[in-house]
């Protein structure tokens, strides 16, 4: 499978899109977290853009125990401001919020802070989402000058149903222990998902061509852990000899794998949709999380499964030991790898993951 | 002939085994800062010390942290690697302590020598030879001192910090406070050996243990390390070439499957 050209290496440098936007007059809106209804943002004519760390450094606005995900992301914000025409963050960890208190010092663009619930599994956090989602609705119209109806909201649920449904159909070229597309490359298909036009990027994914030579060899990886845009750190398991056959990031199957239902109330539907969806290491309960990466396990024929953990991102690092006993329990060997700066450690970490991989596939 | 090079942060090992995993021979050369200039003139001394020429060598294997910058027929990791070497000349231990200039790790593997588990330290010089190196510089004396040294002492300071850097102020500060130099280097061996010992805990002690890298040639660190596990280790003769050793057994395995 060729990845095309327009999302090939698109990981490098999103930004590039931003410009194009700008001058094509398109609004953008910027957010922070797969918690934020893409929905809403096209229902309101605006185009969705998922800001990462990408390119930036640490910002001298965040105190030094601040994950450093979360300090460049507010960096990047900064930076790129002309670009967008306003931003939604996600409290869903403690340092995003914190971001919204300095952007609201800082930039002068309307900003909406989401209070996603962080326990999941009842009826009170379901309704308090949709008042939620109602409240982001308000600022969009408001700010945007949009109105938000059922007919623009039932397009663009579709629109992004379809996306998903693309993105998943293509990951589930893996399943068993199939391997028609390699892990960094259906990487970079999500990412496109956080950036491109949906239309576009769904007329895109539709015309990809599969093949039935296999893409790609070596020990079966579910990854897990911190928000990943760095794929040099995806390309480091192929290069050590495995392949990433699943994860559970948020930059990966948790951005597609379940869709918004066919509902009169697209606001409950919307609802019941964030909060199903695969959880984030920052909500509750842990079994679903656990139960999740069990079922990966086994559709995908998983061999081994390696958590990224970014420094200071406390929710990865509480759920990495409950993550690595549950799969001990099954025999499924884990590696934990923490860093501060993927590109400038990728030495260490590949010496990591290739001894992780030797190990699970009997090197030795 | 089977080479294998073990291209590490602090120095370059290069040994030549024949096809029954046998030392034929060995040679240590300072990294520097160029690994493919080291891992060739390393060879070559161990090829020159065993009368051989690159025209003997059936398959070659690079390790360390420079092993992707170095003439190899193939790479893998260290830990692998140590397994390999350890399983080689130690069958009996299911647990390894490497600890190398720039780097610490603990190894479990199984009665095949196979890994079953692994941590390491590889992001702060503090239980690292790299502390030793940094430790002998503000004393003023070689390396090799510190060992023999540590033997004297009587009566061991407590060295409080983890980080190299503060650490070594706090050596600035006993030896100005008239402490003897032998307590201080001992306080000094028993902070790193209790902060490697804290980290294997977290893979857990299996007997026997082996104890591998250059800093297991220092006999004042053995001491303090064996003192903490409760345990001596089993230390193979040239401690530092295991690595390299594994590498070697490697490139036997590799040329067999070609």
């Amino acid at each position: 499978m060729k990845i095309p050209n327009s999302i090939s290496d698109l990981w490098k440098a999103p930004a590039i899109l931003l410009s194009q936007y700008k001058r094509s007059d398109l609004p953008v809106l910027g957010y922070t977290c797969n918690n934020i209804p893409e929905e809403l943002i096209i229902a309101a004519g605006l185009q969705p853009f998922r800001i990462s760390n990408v390119g930036a450094n640490q910002s001298a606005l965040t105190p030094s125990f601040t994950c450093p995900f979360a300090s460049a992301t507010l960096e990047n914000m900064l930076k790129l401001e002309e670009f967008f025409s306003g931003f939604a963050i996600a409290h869903t960890c403690d340092p995003m919020w914190r971001l919204y208190d300095i952007l609201k010092k800082k930039i002068s663009k309307p900003l909406f802070l989401l209070r996603p619930p962080h326990n999941t599994d009842n009826e009170l956090s379901l309704s308090f989402l949709r008042l939620e989602f109602n409240r982001f609705k308000e600022f969009l119209d408001k700010n945007f000058e949009a109105r938000i109806d059922d007919d623009s909201l039932s397009k663009s649920i579709k629109l992004c149903n379809e996306t998903r449904d693309l993105l998943k159909g293509i990951y589930l070229l893996n399943e068993g222990v199939n391997c028609k597309i390699s892990g960094f490359d259906r990487f970079q298909l999500v990412l496109a998902g956080m950036w491109m036009r949906k239309a576009e990027l769904n007329s895109l994914l539709k015309a990809l061509v599969v093949n039935n030579e296999k893409a790609c060899d070596g020990v079966r990886v579910h990854v897990n852990g911190t928000v990943i845009y760095d794929l040099n750190l995806i390309k480091a398991i192929g290069e050590s000899g495995g392949f990433v056959a699943s994860d559970d990031l948020c930059t990966g199957s948790r951005y597609f794998w379940n869709n918004v239902e066919d509902s009169q109330d697209h606001f409950s539907a919307l609802a019941h949709r964030y909060l199903k969806k695969p959880l984030c290491p920052a909500q509750d309960p842990l079994h679903r999380r656990l139960g999740f990466i069990d079922d990966m396990v086994e559709k995908f024929q998983i061999q081994g499964v390696v958590t990224f953990a970014e420094k200071f991102c406390d929710p990865i690092f509480f759920d990495s030991v409950h993550i690595r006993n549950n799969l001990a329990k099954k025999g499924i060997p884990s590696l934990f790898v923490d860093y501060e700066n993927p590109t400038q450690e990728i030495g260490r970490i590949r010496t990591r993951l290739e001894a992780f991989i030797e190990s699970v596939g009997g090197g030795s | 002939m089977y080479v294998g090079i073990d291209a590490g942060a602090s120095a370059t090992k290069a040994i030549i085994i024949n096809e029954r995993g046998m030392h034929i021979s060995h040679a240590i050369v300072p990294s520097g800062i160029n690994f493919k200039f080291s891992s060739q003139k390393a060879l070559r001394k161990a090829l020159k010390d065993a009368h051989l020429n690159s025209g003997n060598i059936l398959h070659s294997v690079a390790t360390g942290y420079g092993r992707a910058l170095i003439d190899a027929e193939s790479t893998s990791s260290e830990i692998t690697c140590i397994s390999r070497g350890v399983h080689k000349l130690l069958p009996s231990a299911r647990t390894i302590i490497d600890v190398g200039g720039q780097d610490s790790k603990a190894i479990r593997i199984n009665e095949g020598g196979r890994v079953l588990n692994f941590i390491m330290n590889d992001k702060c010089a503090a239980g690292t030879g790299k502390f030793l190196e940094v430790m002998a510089s503000t004393l003023r004396m070689p390396i090799e001192e510190l060992g023999k040294l540590h033997l004297k002492a009587s009566n061991p300071v407590k060295i409080s910090s983890t980080c190299t850097v503060f650490a070594e102020s706090e050596v600035i500060s006993h030896i100005s406070q008239g402490i003897k130099i032998e307590d201080v280097i001992a306080g000094l061996q028993d902070a790193i050996a209790e902060r490697i010992y804290n980290m294997c805990s977290r893979i857990g002690f299996a007997k026997d243990f082996a104890f591998t890298g250059g800093v297991a040639k220092s006999q004042g660190f053995v001491e303090a390390l064996s003192k903490k596990v409760g345990a001596i280790p089993l230390i193979p003769e040239e401690p530092q070439i295991i690595c390299a050793l594994g590498a070697a057994l490697a490139a036997i395995k590799k040329h067999k499957e070609k």
